[in-house]
C-alpha cells in the first residue's frame, strides 16, 4: 500500500512539476524563414503550435532566399535564420559573430541549372563562352560552379551574371542569360509554366544542400536553452511530416500559398533530420577552397569553420 | 467470497505472473536477436563503404579503367546490401533514405568520373578531378556518419524497447504481487475469523453447553460447515430435552410403580382388617426370625391367641361389630408387645404372636398378663360394649420345637388347652410348665 501510495505522490509532483513553466510569460523569439519548403519544419511547428508546450513565441519572418534571412539575422531583425550552408560559407570569411546551431533538412536536387531547350544534343563543353545567372554568394553560385567545373570547364569559360532570384527565370526566357543556377520552387515554376521550353542538366551528385539554423554568437550563448526548445519542436515537427507526409503537405502547401504538385516536384529529395556532422564541416570547406580558388573571395586563407558551429543547443536537444 | 474460491484466483494470479515473466524473458530474447540482425548489417554496410572509400580513393590516384570496374562493383555492392537492409525502428527510415540517395549520388559522381577518365589530370577544386573528389570524399564521409547515427538508433531503439518492457513487466509484477498479497492476507483474515468461532463452538459442545450458536461471519465453506453444527447443536439440544424429560418420565414412573409394589407387598402381606401380618407374610417373617435366632442363639416365644366367643359377638352383633372387635382387639395385642416382635392374623379370630428376643420364660409371661390387660377393657359397639377375654397358647423357641409348622402347632395345641379354662387364660407346653414351676420354686 505503502508503495503505492508513493507511485501516486511521485507521479503527482511530475505532473505539477511539468505544468510549472506555462506560469511565465512565452519568450518572443523572431526566425527569418526563406519561403522553400526547406523551411517545413519550421511552418508545420509554428502551424501546429509545437513550440508552446516550451512557452515560446515563434514569429517566422518569410524573406525570398537564405542570403536575405543571414542578412535580417545579422541585422538584428531577426533572432535567428533560416540559410544553406554556401550563405554561411560566404559569409564565414567576412564575419564570425555568428553561430551555427543545426542543420534540419538536406536535399542533393534542390538546385537546378536550367537552359531554353533548343532540342539539340548536349554536350560536356555546350556552355563555353555562355553567360549563366545565378543568385551570388549563394548556393545558387556553388551549384553552377561545381556544374561547370565538373563538367570540366574553366572558370574562364563562361560567364556569372548575379541576380535575384526571382528575376534569374524572366532573365532566361528574355535571352539575356544562356541558364540559370536556381533553386527550387523557382525551378519547377518554370517548367510548369513553359514546359519543353525548359532543359534541365542532370545534376544529382554534384551538390548537396543543407539548410540550416544560423543566430548570432551573443544569442547562441543568451538563448542556449530557447534554442534547444526550438530544436525539440522542430524534431517533434519532423516526426509529424515522416508520419503525416500528405497532412504535413497540406500545411506547407497553404502556408507558402504553393500547389500541391509544385511541392511534390521536390518532397522526396528532402531529408528531413537534426545534425550538425562532419560531413558539414567538409561541405564548408571544400566549398571556402573552391571560393578562394576560383576568386569568388578575396581572402587567401579559408575560415575555420568549427569555431562558427555551436552544437550545445542541439545535443541538449537530442538528449532531451 | 468461498475459500476454494479465493485459492483458485490465487492460483490463476500466480499462474498469470509466471507467464508475464515468461514473455518477458522471449519479448527480450526475441529483441536482443534482432538487435544482433540489425547491428550485423550496419557493420556489413560500414565494411562496403570502407571498400568503396579505397575504391575511390584509387581510382582518384590511378585514373585507371580497371579501378573504376572494382569501384562500380563495390558501389552495386553497397546498393544491394543498402537494399536488403531492414531496420525496425521508424526513426532509421530517413537514414537508410538518406544512404540509398547518397549512394545514388554517388553512381551520379561515378558516371561523371567515367567521362574525365581520358581528359588530362588536373588538381585541386575548381578542376573537375579535385571537385569530384571533394564529392565523392564528403558522400563518403556523411554515409560513414549516417551509418553510426544508424547504429546509434539501433542501439538506442533496442535500450528503449527493453526498458519499456521491464518497467511495465516490473509494474506488472509489482502490481500483481500487491492484488496477490493483498488477496492472501485477506483469504487468512477471512479463515481465521471463520475458524476462531468455529473452535469456540466446538470447545463449548465438548463442555455440554448445547445453547452457544456458531456466529457466522463471512460466507465461505466454514460458514456453511459452522450453519450445518447449529442445526446440528439445535437437534442434538432438542434431543437431550426429550431425553431428560422421558429420564423424568420414567422416574416418576418407576416411583409411582414402586410406591404401587410397595403398597401390594402391603397389602398382600398385612391383613386387610387389622393391619397385621397374613398368614403367609407371618410364616416367611417367622421363617426369617428362626433363621436369625440359629444364627445368634437367641431365644423367642410364639404365642397363640384366640379371641374367646367371638363368634357370639359376631352372631348378635353383626359382622360389622365383629370386624370392629378383631380390628381393636389386634391394635390392643399390638400396642402391648414390643415394635420388635411380630404380630399375625392366622384368621377368624386367631392371632399369633412372635416375641424375640426371650431371656426367660418369665419375661414372656409379663408379656401375655400385658396382653391379657389390654384386650380386657370393653370395647364399645354401638350402644352396646363387648369385654374380651383370650386363651393364649404357647411354644418356646427352641424349648418346645425347632420349625415354624411345629412351634406354631404347639402353640396352637395349647391355645385348645388354655381354652378349656374359662376367662382369659394362657398355657405353655407341659415340659415349658415344669420349668417355669421349678424356677418359681427355686
Amino acid at each position: 500500500m505503502l508503495l503505492v501510495l508513493a507511485l501516486t505522490g511521485l507521479l503527482s509532483v511530475s505532473w505539477w512539476g511539468g505544468k510549472a513553466p506555462a506560469i511565465e510569460p512565452p519568450i518572443k523569439l523572431k526566425i527569418a524563414t526563406s519561403t522553400t519548403p526547406l523551411s517545413a519544419p519550421l511552418i508545420i511547428a509554428r502551424e501546429l503550435e509545437l513550440f508552446k508546450p516550451y512557452n515560446l513565441d515563434i514569429e517566422l519572418i518569410p524573406l525570398r532566399g537564405g542570403h536575405l534571412c543571414f542578412q535580417a539575422m545579422i541585422q538584428g531583425v531577426a533572432d535567428i535564420a533560416t540559410s544553406s550552408e554556401s550563405v554561411i560559407m560566404f559569409n564565414g570569411f567576412e564575419r564570425s559573430d555568428f553561430r551555427l546551431l543545426a542543420s534540419f533538412v538536406e536535399s542533393d536536387n534542390d538546385l537546378k541549372l536550367l537552359t531554353l531547350n533548343d532540342k539539340q544534343p548536349r554536350s560536356m563543353t555546350q556552355l563555353n563562352g555562355k553567360k549563366i545567372g545565378m543568385v551570388k554568394a549563394s548556393a545558387s553560385e556553388f551549384f553552377a560552379d561545381a556544374f561547370m567545373i565538373i563538367r570540366g570547364h574553366q572558370q574562364q569559360n563562361f560567364h556569372k551574371v548575379f541576380m535575384s532570384p526571382q528575376a534569374l527565370g524572366p532573365a532566361l526566357l528574355a535571352g539575356d542569360v544562356d541558364a540559370i543556377s536556381i533553386w527550387e520552387p523557382f525551378g519547377y515554376k518554370l517548367i510548369e509554366e513553359h514546359g519543353d521550353a525548359i532543359y534541365q542538366y542532370p545534376g544529382k551528385g554534384i551538390y548537396n544542400l543543407s539548410f540550416n539554423l544560423v543566430t548570432s554568437a551573443v544569442n547562441a550563448k543568451l538563448h542556449q536553452q530557447q534554442h534547444a526548445n526550438i530544436l525539440r519542436a522542430l524534431k517533434s515537427a519532423q516526426n509529424f511530416i515522416n508520419q503525416h507526409p500528405e497532412n504535413a503537405k497540406q500545411i506547407i502547401s497553404d502556408y507558402l500559398n504553393i500547389s500541391q504538385p509544385e511541392l511534390e516536384w521536390a518532397w522526396n529529395d528532402y531529408v528531413f533530420r537534426l545534425s550538425l556532422n562532419n560531413s558539414l564541416i567538409s561541405n564548408l570547406h571544400a566549398q571556402a577552397r573552391w571560393a578562394i580558388a576560383s576568386g569568388t573571395v578575396d581572402a587567401q586563407v579559408p575560415p575555420d569553420f568549427r569555431l562558427l558551429l555551436d552544437d550545445s543547443a542541439l545535443k541538449q536537444a537530442l538528449d532531451y | 467470497m468461498m475459500i476454494n474460491t479465493r485459492l483458485k484466483l490465487l492460483l490463476f494470479i500466480s499462474l498469470f505472473l509466471t507467464t508475464t515473466i515468461l514473455l518477458t524473458f522471449a519479448g527480450l530474447k526475441h529483441i536482443q536477436q534482432d538487435n544482433l540482425r540489425q547491428l550485423s548489417s550496419i557493420m556489413e554496410l560500414e565494411s562496403n563503404i570502407d571498400i568503396l572509400r579505397s575504391r575511390l580513393w584509387a581510382l582518384q590516384e590511378f585514373q585507371d579503367p580497371e579501378v573504376l570496374i572494382q569501384t562500380l562493383n563495390a558501389h552495386q555492392e553497397l546498393k544491394q546490401k543498402l537494399a536488403k537492409a531492414q531496420f525496425l525502428a521508424p526513426s532509421t527510415k530517413i537514414l537508410t533514405t538518406n544512404l540509398n540517395r547518397q549512394a545514388d549520388s554517388l553512381a551520379a559522381l561515378l558516371e561523371l568520373t567515367q567521362q574525365h577518365l581520358s581528359s588530362t589530370p588536373q588538381r585541386g577544386i575548381t578542376s573537375a578531378r579535385g571537385m569530384l573528389t571533394t564529392r565523392f570524399n564528403i558522400t563518403i564521409q556523411s554515409m560513414s556518419e549516417d551509418l553510426t547515427s544508424l547504429q546509434r538508433q539501433v542501439i538506442d531503439s533496442l535500450a528503449e524497447q527493453q526498458s519499456q518492457i521491464l518497467s511495465s513487466t516490473i509494474l506488472f509484477l509489482l502490481a500483481g504481487s500487491i492484488i496477490s498479497l493483498l488477496f492472501t492476507i485477506s483469504t487468512l483474515k477471512a479463515f481465521r475469523e471463520s475458524l476462531h468461532p468455529m473452535k469456540q463452538g466446538i470447545k463449548r459442545l465438548s463442555q455440554g453447553d448445547l445453547d452457544g450458536n456458531i456466529k457466522v461471519v463471512h460466507h465461505n465453506e466454514l460458514a456453511i460447515l459452522a450453519q450445518k453444527f447449529n442445526a446440528m447443536t439445535q437437534k442434538l439440544k432438542e434431543t437431550t430435552i426429550r431425553k431428560e424429560a422421558l429420564q423424568s418420565e420414567v422416574q416418576s414412573q418407576t416411583k409411582q410403580l414402586k410406591r404401587q409394589t410397595q403398597k401390594l407387598k402391603y397389602v398382600a402381606e398385612h391383613d386387610d382388617l387389622t393391619g397385621l401380618y397374613s398368614r403367609s407374610a407371618f410364616e416367611r417373617q417367622i421363617d426369617t426370625a428362626i433363621a436369625r435366632c440359629q444364627r445368634t442363639q437367641m431365644h423367642a416365644a410364639m404365642l397363640f391367641i384366640d379371641l374367646d366367643k367371638f363368634k357370639q359377638v359376631n352372631d348378635s352383633l353383626g359382622h360389622d361389630n365383629g370386624d370392629k372387635v378383631l380390628s381393636t382387639a389386634a391394635r390392643r395385642i399390638q400396642s402391648a408387645v414390643r415394635s420388635s416382635d411380630i404380630c399375625g392374623r392366622l384368621g377368624g379370630d386367631e392371632f399369633v404372636v412372635w416375641l424375640e428376643p426371650i431371656n426367660d420364660i418369665a419375661e414372656v409371661s409379663i408379656v401375655i398378663d400385658k396382653i391379657i390387660a389390654q384386650v380386657s377393657p370393653p370395647i364399645v359397639c354401638g350402644r352396646t360394649s363387648v369385654s374380651l377375654t383370650v386363651s393364649i397358647g404357647v411354644a418356646m423357641y427352641p424349648g418346645d420345637e425347632l420349625t415354624r409348622l411345629n412351634l406354631i402347632k404347639i402353640a396352637d395345641d395349647n391355645m385348645y388347652q388354655a381354652k378349656k379354662i374359662s376367662g382369659n387364660s394362657h398355657r405353655f407346653s407341659d415340659t415349658i410348665a415344669q420349668q417355669v414351676e421349678k424356677s418359681e420354686v427355686d
